[in-house]
């Protein structure tokens, strides 16, 4: 009977996929249209500023302050210091997009490595890391990154460290289950049966199997990274005026939020893109690499 | 009852639609058991076709199927998984998701007094659902909602039918705790289903089948998940109500050997389509489709040589979204030949066996059904040790 | 065979008996589990504030007291706040002191940690129960109407939002509020807090819009969610199609077997959130002038109160924990495959 049992059960598959009334092509436009919109926010915010000849985003003239949207030479206008909106915007997400993708490459690589660590070694050393990741995971990531934040005074590289040390937690803990459901695969066992030194096991054969699913979570990771980024400059103790970031930004607009709501609007519709566009890419390649 | 629109139910001897253009009658196995044999089916299927599809591409699951279940009997449906066995029945139940689509006919009900299952609104169908048909799932840990109490799904089932208060409810679950022989069921009642061994649960699940008091149960796999002595329990509980509920039962199941002991008759499919339609007796004296031959192969038997290699059905189940011209079992197929390329009729070449093949074997199933008395006998004895007690 | 299954021993069925149930019932082990593992994170979370805290560079007495300030003075204070004792040394007094119910004394206002704490739990407290309630009373709705025809315009529709709205910060969001509400409609206040004291409606009337601003992303991850497990279970599981075969309506199948499912998950989720959101309160309660426990952090975080920033960092830290610890409890009440036990 396992003979029958064990032949490919294509209508089932048939069926499961059905129950999902999807077309290819939305499937197609889910995954391609977040991700180049992704390539388009990287490639304007890093070469937009290189390429277009835009003007510097801080030391701007006091008496070029508040000019209204398409003015000569400042296609969004200028805030009240007199920098260029548009500028401000391309360089404050330059910063946001560094920070983001270095505190994600961190989580990633250590995150990654300690919980894919942990779960294949097992025991005790595996309860105490664990142990020591819920205490991280305990705080609230905003009042962690505030305290460290706080700690190490303002700068890009403090933000990043501080940030990295509410992403390293999450990602370990996704590591650590992948790789607990990897170890009782027979491959696994056969590799470790050949002999097969752990480092080797590890890179070979763990990482490229739990890799698909940490990069998507990366990716979503990258929004909320970008999110609270902003809430520390918002709050004055990311990355420290006059470098514009889109946190400092919005708070610089909303002090004349209601005489020039435009200051605010411009900072929080980049942010809303940015972080949907990486939710979304996400979203797709979870779903694609879960094999939904 | 009112619900029951009384349709066309002078129709029964219109021409068959299948492509095949077989003879006008449809399947019927000869009964074998004399006495019921002038009863009128209660369900007639005929030309039943259901397919999926899924962004431009269409399966083809089943393939116009007729068969005939008479009241207080117990027709087997076998094949391997993604014959269409369980979405043909599903198909009866309306239970399938949206992108299926179903045709053909399928009458519950003596003629003149039938319902017309296919191409009902799923509003009429849940008027039906549980009431006319009920259903028996595969797995009863996964089936019954691990939230609530087993009372409160029996009465769910109880009440979607009838208005009953709440007291009455309760006593008629009850009452069918006691009738599919659950033990203690007055304590039973209050407990969730994790609290149960698997073939108590299963048996609550056919309670609540039983709640509406279905014309037709249909089981499907119900007994597959369960060990081998729970397996049978469970059968001789399923025999033992039809006959006493005067029911009738659809069983699915992809083992030979389960249908051999219980079922009346035995219908196998292969690739959505019916290939061989018997009573059990006629199929076991002599199976002639190669596909039934190879099911029967697949199961291990006690003349087998130890260590010997079990014979497996080579090949692959056809895909089912591009099935080929001719006999789908072709390619797996040891008789197969050159007019495989054109498909065999399901055709009833010997009275009351039909079967779908240009070159049958025909073999004399090993392990032959006991007769008749010595099944009685047996499900004498199993009556007796109705208890549980011993799964965990 | 039927004749084996008698013959067979039956296994002895421990856990289920009424009387044994409270002693050794799983529901005590588990709870009693829980307390013991969240000691040594509390701990751990303690322990932690202490050493990121440590690691400001400077002087914290010499800051507060500014460049005028005496050698003598400033070791004075340094002495007041234990400043020149050794780390684990003042670990230890810190915690000799919290677990007998003494936080310390900020080092800028001169005022007990309890009884600023006093003064502002409640703010907080209010603002963080009412995101919730307000979150999951209309999340709950909408994701009923939308998993009940998936693919439909209300599913689009509310996915949409959701979608949008996960998106969106929450500080850009109370601005965006401020500015349409207060600001181009004006019909309720922009920033401050009415307490209690004065009223229920002029209370609740300042925290409509501190309550959206945190509501809205939790509603809109919330609808997601259970939109998601219930079509997920409406799809897939095989009690919906037992509860299906057996004639019910659609609207209790999904309330009744698929709603009750997701609902452990969801209390899960809202576990979870918890944590996030009362640490999502230093930026709203900035934003709208809140005087709650979030506010203080940050006026601490400014004043370079290490005092205040280190009890409140722990404080919001062990909200999380214990909430978490709630929930599981929560969870295993609820759940009877845990409440009587399980194979």
């Amino acid at each position: 009977m396992a003979v029958i049992d064990a032949s490919s059960a294509q209508l089932e598959t048939a069926l499961a996929a059905t129950t999902r009334p999807r077309g290819r092509w939305r499937v197609w436009v889910r995954t391609w249209v977040p991700a180049g919109m992704v390539v388009f926010i990287l490639a304007i915010c890093f070469l937009g500023p290189v390429v277009l000849p835009i003007a510097k985003p801080t030391g701007g003239d006091v008496l070029e302050s508040g000019l209204s949207p398409f003015s000569s030479g400042h296609l969004l206008g200028t805030d009240s210091n007199g920098n260029d909106i548009l500028s401000r915007l391309l360089y404050g997400g330059r910063a946001s997009l560094e920070v983001g993708i270095t505190v994600n490459l961190i989580g990633l690589v250590i995150g990654g490595g300690i919980g894919a660590i942990s779960a294949y070694v097992g025991g005790i050393v595996d309860t105490l890391i664990m142990r020591g990741l819920d205490v991280l995971i305990a705080f609230p990531s905003l009042v962690l990154t505030l305290a460290v934040a706080q700690s190490l005074g303002p700068s890009k590289r403090n933000t990043i460290f501080a940030l990295a040390f509410f992403s390293i937690p999450a990602v370990a803990r996704i590591a650590r289950s992948s790789t607990l459901r990897l170890r009782e695969m027979p491959f696994m066992q056969a590799a470790q049966l050949c002999g097969s030194p752990w480092w080797r096991i590890l890179l070979r054969h763990i990482t490229p199997n739990i890799g698909p699913q940490l990069i998507s979570f990366a990716a979503l990771g990258m929004g909320i990274v970008i999110v609270t980024e902003g809430a520390l400059s918002f709050l004055g103790l990311g990355i420290p005026p006059p470098a514009p970031s889109w946190g400092n930004m919005i708070f610089d607009g909303q002090q004349s939020m209601s005489a020039t709501p435009m200051e605010v609007v411009w900072p929080s519709v980049a942010l809303l893109i940015t972080v949907l566009s990486f939710n979304q890419l996400g979203e797709s390649l979870r779903a694609r690499w879960s094999g939904r | 009852m009112n619900v029951h629109e009384t349709l066309d139910g002078a129709t029964l001897d219109r021409p068959d639609r299948s492509a095949v253009g077989m003879p006008g009658d449809r399947p019927r196995a000869r009964r074998t058991n004399g006495g019921s044999s002038a009863e009128e089916p209660i369900l007639t299927v005929s030309d039943l076709r259901v397919t999926f599809s899924r962004a431009g591409r269409t399966v083809y699951a089943v393939n116009g199927l007729s068969y005939e279940v008479r009241p207080g009997s117990m027709l087997a449906i076998i094949g391997e998984s993604g014959s269409g066995k369980s979405v043909s029945t599903r198909a009866l139940m309306g239970l399938l998701p949206p992108s299926a689509t179903v045709t053909g006919s399928a009458r519950l009900g003596r003629p003149g007094d039938d319902i017309e299952l296919v191409g009902r609104s799923e509003k009429e169908m849940r008027k039906l659902r549980g009431c006319d048909v009920a259903m028996v799932f595969q797995d009863p840990t996964r089936s019954l909602n691990p939230t609530m109490k087993i009372g409160a799904q029996i009465v769910e089932a109880i009440k979607a039918h009838r208005d009953l208060d709440k007291r009455a409810a309760r006593e008629r679950a009850v009452e069918l705790l006691k009738l599919v022989r659950l033990p203690a069921a007055e304590r039973r009642f209050h407990e969730y289903p994790h609290q149960l061994s698997g073939g108590m649960r299963q048996r609550v699940m056919i309670a609540i089948a039983l709640a509406g008091d279905p014309r037709l149960l249909i089981a499907d796999e119900a007994t597959t998940a369960l060990d081998v002595t729970t397996q049978a329990q469970i059968m001789e509980l399923l025999v033992d109500l039809q006959k006493r509920l005067g029911m009738a039962v659809i069983m699915i199941s992809h083992d030979l050997g389960l249908a051999a002991s219980y079922a009346e008759e035995v219908l196998v499919m292969y690739a959505g389509r019916a290939v061989e339609y018997a009573s059990t007796t006629d199929l076991f004296a002599h199976m002639r489709m190669p596909y039934t031959c190879a099911l029967l192969g697949a199961i291990p038997q006690l003349s087998t040589q130890a260590h010997s290699q079990l014979p497996v059905i080579g090949g692959q189940p056809p895909d089912l979204s591009a099935l080929p011209t001719g006999c789908a079992f072709r390619p797996r197929c040891a008789n197969a030949a050159d007019d495989c390329a054109e498909r065999p009729p399901l055709a009833e070449h010997e009275p009351g066996h039909w079967f779908a093949c240009w070159h049958p074997a025909d073999r004399r199933a090993a392990v032959a059904t006991p007769p008749a008395d010595q099944r009685a006998d047996q499900r004498a004895a199993a009556t007796d040790h109705r208890t549980d007690g011993g799964e965990a | 065979m039927s004749v084996a299954s008698g013959l067979l021993p039956t296994r002895p069925r421990t856990g289920f008996g009424r009387l044994g149930r409270a002693a050794g019932s799983p529901l005590v082990r588990l709870i009693v589990k829980r307390v013991l593992l969240a000691i040594p994170i509390l701990l751990g979370v303690s322990v932690l504030t202490f050493w990121v805290l440590s690691l400001i560079p400077g002087d914290p007495a010499r800051a507060m007291l500014g460049m005028n300030a005496t050698d003598a003075q400033v070791e004075a204070l340094r002495h007041e706040y234990h400043l020149d004792e050794s780390g684990p040394q003042r670990y230890l007094d810190w915690l000799t002191g919290a677990l007998h119910g003494d936080l310390g004394t900020s080092m800028v206002s001169s005022q007990t940690m309890s009884s600023m704490l006093a003064d502002r739990w409640a703010v907080t407290f209010e603002l963080v129960a009412l995101a919730f309630i307000v979150s999951l009373a209309a999340a709950v709705p909408v994701a009923l109407l939308a998993a009940r025809w998936p693919g439909g315009v209300f599913d689009r529709i509310s996915m949409l939002c959701s979608v949008t709205g996960l998106a969106v910060a929450n500080y850009v969001l109370a601005l965006l509020l401020v500015l349409v509400f207060a600001v181009e409609v004006n019909v309720l206040p922009a920033i401050g807090y009415v307490g209690l004291g004065q009223g229920l409606g002029p209370n609740l009337k300042s925290m409509v819009l501190p309550t959206l601003a945190m509501a809205i992303p939790l509603f809109c991850f919330y609808t997601r969610f259970l939109r998601g497990d219930l079509v997920d279970q409406m799809q897939s599981e095989d009690y919906v199609d037992t509860a299906r075969a057996k004639g019910i309506g659609p609207w209790r199948v999904l309330w009744m077997h698929a709603f009750r499912n997701s609902s452990f998950g969801m209390i899960t989720i809202v576990g979870l959130n918890i944590g996030t959101l009362v640490g999502g309160t230093v930026i709203i309660e900035q934003i709208f002038a809140l005087p709650g426990l979030g506010q203080l952090l940050l006026q601490g975080i400014n004043t370079r109160d290490t005092v205040v920033v280190q009890d409140l960092v722990i404080i919001f830290a062990a909200i999380a924990v214990f909430a978490n610890l709630l929930v599981d409890v929560l969870y295993a009440v609820l759940d009877p495959r845990i409440r009587y036990g399980s194979h």
